[in-house]
């Protein structure tokens, strides 16, 4: 296993066997910026807005009091609050605004792009932007049946 | 072939721990499988069993999306991947077409990683490679 990036994330991958200057990436994009839009919690029928939640934090820590200073002094929303030691949990009742931005996708035509090697790369900067799905779809159908053969024949 | 709008992208799924597909288009911004180029070039038109290895080995997926925890939403079907080695089934229907289906092609799941950024979104990407052998085939 290794540990590449993926955007944000850091991502546990099994190591793959073939040198990145070999294989090519199918990629089908719907970038979250000109995507996606915010919606309610009601809208994304999210369970912290049906059922109410918890947050619990310590506030002996710089992150948690500060959270803790935002819920109080800033988030508008209701709840009652139990503090144990520096251990505070805040109980929110059902029907208001949790602390997620929920995302919905506007519907627009995504991204179909085919870009030479994988996570580790691309070495030789080629990128294709196909202008129809049915043209990527066409591509990759290509490179997965050579596939399948190498394997028939193998 | 019909002509199309450019909304060709019309289903993604993958299976949960059960092995029930779910329907997770909605929450994925991102979708991706990386495939050997030209593995001639690299084994050898002679070295089929060894070519046949890597081809195993190195067909790879990436799906990335924002984190939704609606009932059988993404983070139902990615939650159990730290906690189960089941390899997952999927389905990908682009412009009439089905990716997934043909030959039951399995992934195995490796990660399911949740991160918050400066900019207050919420997203997660799932990194897994072929499971089972068996080549995705468009059908």
């Amino acid at each position: 296993m290794v540990s590449s990036r993926e955007g944000h994330h850091t991502v546990q991958r099994i190591q793959p066997s073939m040198p990145v200057q070999a294989v090519e990436t199918f990629g089908i994009q719907s970038p979250l910026d000109t995507h996606f839009k915010s919606v309610s919690c009601e809208v994304a029928e999210c369970v912290r807005n049906r059922d109410g939640w918890r947050t619990v934090l310590d506030t002996s820590t710089v992150e948690g009091a500060k959270q803790a200073k935002w819920i109080i002094d800033f988030s508008g929303r209701k709840y009652t609050k139990v503090e144990q030691g520096p251990v505070v949990t805040f109980t929110f009742g059902p029907a208001q605004q949790c602390f997620q931005r929920h995302k919905q996708p506007l519907g627009r035509p995504e991204l179909y792009l085919v870009r030479g090697g994988d996570w580790r790369g691309n070495p030789m900067g080629t990128v294709r932007q196909h202008t129809r799905p049915e043209f990527w779809l066409e591509h990759s159908a290509i490179s997965l049946d050579r596939l399948s053969e190498a394997q028939r024949r193998g | 072939m019909a002509k199309e709008s450019g909304l060709g992208w019309t289903t993604m799924s993958v299976a949960d721990a059960a092995a029930a597909l779910q329907a997770i288009k909605n929450d994925i911004t991102n979708f991706q499988f990386a495939t050997p180029r030209a593995v001639q070039d690299i084994t050898g038109i002679d070295k089929f069993a060894f070519e046949r290895l890597l081809l195993l080995a190195d067909l790879s997926f990436t799906w990335n999306g924002v984190f939704n925890d609606a009932a059988n939403a993404a983070h139902d079907v990615f939650k159990t991947v730290p906690s189960s080695s089941v390899a997952r089934a999927f389905s990908l229907v682009i412009s009439g077409q089905t990716l997934g289906t043909t030959n039951s092609p399995t992934v195995l799941l490796t990660d399911y990683n949740l991160s918050r950024p400066q900019d207050g979104s919420f997203t997660w990407s799932v990194p897994g490679v072929l499971a089972n052998g068996a080549i995705p085939a468009w059908s």
